[in-house]
């Protein structure tokens, strides 16, 4: 799977071309984000960080409700459900027994992160570029989101978002953390 | 008699007072404590409540609302007003719930983490603990809660930074854009400690000054707090003394000028008066060392009866006759008049209210200085000129009408029966009980502070528990053992929650236990090293932690002084006070769901019933003084009547005056407070003057129809004045002015109907 996306990598300067040649932009993307009413998926997070000699391993499903809930639940190394419904965050941390909730509008930060996914799902180009300076490469099969946060507040935290996907696909989304720590989740469609 | 033998004398003598006096008050420092009429207290747990009330961290807090905008750029204005406030020396800390404000706490409680974490006392850092510890941490580093975790774990493996804030109150306002909000949004809420108490009313101007002018002039800007009432009631009794004298002083001057039409005449009614406030505030000055502002606006107004005395005389003049023939016609009664009113103010001179002492020095010496201007300086000023050169009279509708009054005197029993009736049957009702009311603030400030009270989720205290101590530390010391007692309570469900100081900073004894918990380096680098072993962290990875326990060793236990400018610190504060000699803890209690059962267990304090209990004795103490003024007026008016009958004449239309203002006054809902008492005594004085005048023997029907006049121009001015003072939007002054206002007319009323002649 990775080494998949390096090549597609490699072909991303050919695909730009491509793409405008065939008008495919991300205006296209987002259309066609917009047409899913919903997605449910399996994912699999390689969390990679500094102070530990091997990375987490995180594997759960990642659904999506238009036009804004979100959940990501992890199954495994523990059980533990966010929901985004709306303004309203919740943390469930089944195998602790916690259990959180708070306002994405006080706390906007957690806000911009969480529309890397939700705005993308949901196609909203305003919404995304709101929060992102929004880069856009590759073609329909292979398109490529370069998301960096505009708030100095959310940037000293996460340096930037890489989406990657097919179509109305997206699969693999990486974060890039100020710290260098970084994590890669590989988003496993049906059939795929 | 007076005036007649000396007047070269009299003259200069007073001319060399009244300089005096002035070159005193010149030298006086005014003071804007409103402290000054709050009651003082009997017990050293009201002397703290009260000693709060005026100048405790809670009195400093100012709640500033930011509303006019969308929530981004109210946010901004938040901060923005924020750091200019945090920049400016009136206040001592501010805070809008962005981490700005919070950057302090946050340092605080890391240095500290190891004497405030309640863990860190036990046993945490064996290899055993340690490794638990670390185990849990990796569990939740995978977490997607993880993110503020991953930062500190390096320095804090045990988790104490966290165990500390969960320690701290939850409850707080909605935030948008990283800053408290209403909840609707539209107001963006700061709350900011001044360095002034919040009674002194000066410095207290000057802080809100400094929000307003903080403020982006496009935005609104509400600021709150017991310093904005102090500020207020000060500008507002200051501006409508001022305001209602000047109009009222210009209606009495239309009266006389109309009766007079002598400019000379009428300049002479005010002599008096004039001498009497320069005399009484430099009285005031002399024996306090300052005076009030209060007491100054309040004070004129006492003295302002004494309009009346040149009145008493010249209006008792014949075609012709000069000033000094006709005082000393009327002198002896004038005389008792005016050492009634003295002796009325002994009432407030020996009450132990600062504000009140000051307001009867005032009212005593003032009067005493004005009564004796008019009978031994105005004949002297006046000279041999007559007066007037028409006769003056009452108009002969009125005369009868007085006349027939006396028909009525069975409507005056009448109604002072069902006024007593009326009084008993509400006796709970008569008073005030609610110790805030005693401050002079406007409903609807205080409407406006009650709902951004509720915004900022800050509950009304109603019960609590007071732990007092010699020392600071005795003090949390003492309340340290109560928070075993308490969780029960809680979990009884007895109460619902309650705010412990100890909880977020523990007494020194606890915080050097919990230091002594902590290993030696060379101990905690091998039981961490074993914890570690077989755990995927780097090596290294927890050098910072072993660096930081060894620096939290070294640095000890956390002092007062290491919380300011933090959130925490105010905190404290608010709950850890000095009281008498000693300090006290103030532990509020949420909830309280059986105070009976909360009561048997600790020593609860009951807010409401301690402010009622406060309240009543110095209803005791005021009914007791009130009952020595009147003693003394009954043996004066004894002493100066020569006949128990005569005084039972002049005091019974009075004392049932009073009884029939009361009642009315409670019919309109007033409560009565100190202020009503202040001007009932002045009632008193008014009335005892009308009775006095209208029980006095004249030897033909010309005198007696004078006489009259000479009443019914003084009861007119008084009216004017009064009346003027009632249309105050104060609530002070607007109990004054009606008090006063119902309780002359009525005083002038009864004496009319009661009179023997």
């Amino acid at each position: 799977m990775i080494s998949g996306v390096r090549n597609l990598l490699a072909l991303l300067p050919f695909a730009a071309t491509l793409a405008l040649a065939q008008g495919w932009n991300l205006d296209a993307l987002m259309s066609e984000m917009a047409a899913v009413p919903a997605s449910r998926t399996r994912f699999v997070e390689t969390r990679h960080l500094a102070m530990l000699t091997h990375p987490l391993e995180l594997k759960g499903s990642l659904s999506y409700e238009r036009p804004d809930r979100l959940v990501k639940h992890v199954e495994s190394p523990f059980d533990e459900t966010l929901t985004v419904n709306g303004e309203v965050l919740s943390l469930v941390n089944m195998t602790r027994g916690e259990r959180r909730s708070l306002s994405l509008r006080e706390q906007p930060a957690l806000g911009t992160l969480v529309e890397s996914v939700r705005a993308t799902l949901a196609g909203d180009r305003a919404q995304l570029e709101r929060h992102y300076r929004v880069q856009f490469s590759g073609a329909r099969d292979a398109w490529r989101l370069h998301l960096v946060p505009r708030a100095t507040q959310v940037r000293a935290h996460v340096e930037s978002i890489t989406v990657s996907g097919a179509a109305a696909r997206p699969q693999r989304i990486e974060v890039l953390e100020s710290t260098g720590d970084r994590s890669v989740m590989t988003i496993l469609h049906d059939g795929k | 008699m007076m005036g007649s033998k000396r007047p070269r004398l009299a003259v200069a003598l007073w001319l060399l007072i009244l300089a005096l006096s002035g070159w005193q008050l010149a030298h006086t420092r005014v003071v804007a404590d409103l402290g000054a009429f709050l009651p003082p207290s009997a017990t050293p747990a009201q002397q703290l409540l009260l000693d709060q009330m005026r100048s405790g961290v809670a009195s400093r807090i100012l709640l500033i609302a930011v509303s006019g905008s969308d929530d981004e750029r109210l946010a901004e204005a938040s901060r923005a007003l924020a750091a200019k406030l945090r920049s400016n020396a009136l206040f001592a800390s501010v805070q809008n719930g962005g981490d700005e404000g919070l950057r302090a706490d946050r340092e605080a409680f890391m240095n500290y983490r190891y004497v405030l974490s309640p863990a860190a006392g036990e046993e945490r850092f064996s290899a055993p603990a340690l490794r638990a510890s670390l185990e849990a941490a990796l569990a939740e580093l995978a977490s997607q809660s993880a993110g503020p975790l991953r930062a500190v774990l390096p320095r804090d493996p045990t988790g104490e930074l966290r165990r500390i804030f969960e320690r701290l109150p939850a409850a707080s306002p909605a935030k948008r854009g990283g800053v408290w909000f209403t909840a609707d949004g539209r107001r963006a809420l700061l709350v900011a400690e001044t360095v002034a108490g919040g009674f002194d009313a000066l410095a207290q101007e000057q802080a809100i000054a400094a929000v307003h002018q903080a403020v982006d002039p496009k935005l609104n800007v509400e600021v709150s707090g017991p310093g904005v009432f102090a500020a207020a009631s000060r500008t507002q009794i200051e501006r409508d003394a001022w305001l209602l004298s000047l109009v009222s002083g210009a209606l009495v001057l239309l009266l006389l000028l109309r009766i007079y039409r002598r400019p000379r005449i009428i300049a002479l009614c005010f002599v008096p008066v004039v001498s009497g406030v320069l005399v009484g505030g430099a009285a005031v000055s002399l024996a306090f060392g300052n005076v009030h502002a209060i007491t100054l606006g309040f004070g004129a107004t006492l003295v302002g009866e004494a309009v009346d005395y040149p009145s008493y005389a010249c209006l008792n003049a014949a075609p012709g006759e000069s000033l000094r023939r006709a005082l000393e016609r009327i002198w002896p009664t004038l005389r008792l008049a005016v050492l009634t009113t003295v002796l009325g103010g002994l009432t407030m001179l020996l009450s132990s209210f600062s504000g009140l002492a000051q307001l009867g020095l005032l009212s005593m010496s003032g009067v005493l200085a004005a009564g004796m201007v008019t009978g031994y300086v105005l004949p002297a000023l006046a000279g041999e000129r007559p007066v007037t050169e028409r006769p003056f009279a009452a108009p002969p509708a009125l005369e009868r009408a007085t006349l027939a009054a006396r028909r009525f005197a069975p409507l005056v029993w009448i109604l002072a029966f069902v006024a007593v009736v009326l009084l008993v049957r509400n006796a709970g009702k008569l008073w005030e009980d609610d110790l805030a009311a005693m401050s002079p603030v406007p409903e609807p400030l205080k409407a406006a502070d009650r709902e951004l009270r509720r915004e900022l989720g800050a509950p009304d205290v109603r019960h609590l528990i007071l732990v007092q101590g010699p020392s600071r530390e005795a003090a949390l010391e003492g309340a340290e053992a109560l928070e075993g007692k308490l969780d029960e309570l809680v979990r009884r469900k007895v109460i619902a929650g309650y705010d412990l100081a100890t909880r977020y900073v523990p007494s020194l004894a606890e915080q050097k236990r919990r230091l002594a918990a902590l290993p030696e380096p060379a101990t905690l680098r091998t039981n961490l090293e074993q914890a570690l072993t077989g755990l995927p962290f780097q090596r290294g990875v927890f050098e910072p932690f072993l660096r930081e326990v060894e620096q939290s060793r070294a640095r000890g236990p956390l002092a007062e002084g290491d919380l300011r400018g933090t959130v925490l610190g105010i905190k404290l504060q608010t709950l850890v006070v000095p009281a008498g000699t000693g300090w006290a803890v103030l532990v509020p209690l949420y909830g309280v769901a059986d105070a009976q059962a909360l009561g048997a267990e600790v020593p609860v304090l009951d807010l409401k019933g301690e402010s009622e209990r406060l309240l009543a004795g110095y209803r005791l103490e005021a009914l007791r003084l009130s009952a020595l003024g009147m003693g003394a007026i009954v043996l004066l008016l004894a002493f100066g009547l020569r006949s128990a009958r005569a005084v039972v004449q002049v005091v019974l239309p009075v004392a049932l005056a009073l009884l029939i203002s009361a009642a009315l006054l409670q019919l309109v809902g007033q409560r009565l407070t100190v202020f009503h008492l202040i001007a009932m005594l002045l009632v008193m004085g008014i009335g005892l003057n009308y009775s006095l005048f209208f029980d006095r023997p004249e030897q033909n029907l010309l005198l007696r129809s004078r006489l009259l006049f000479a009443l019914y121009v003084t009861c007119a001015t008084t009216l004017l004045a009064f009346v003027t003072l009632a249309f105050s939007s104060n609530p002070v002054l607007h109990a004054i002015g009606l008090t006063v206002g119902v309780g002359a007319a009525a005083a002038f009323l009864t004496s009319a109907a009661l009179a023997r002649r």
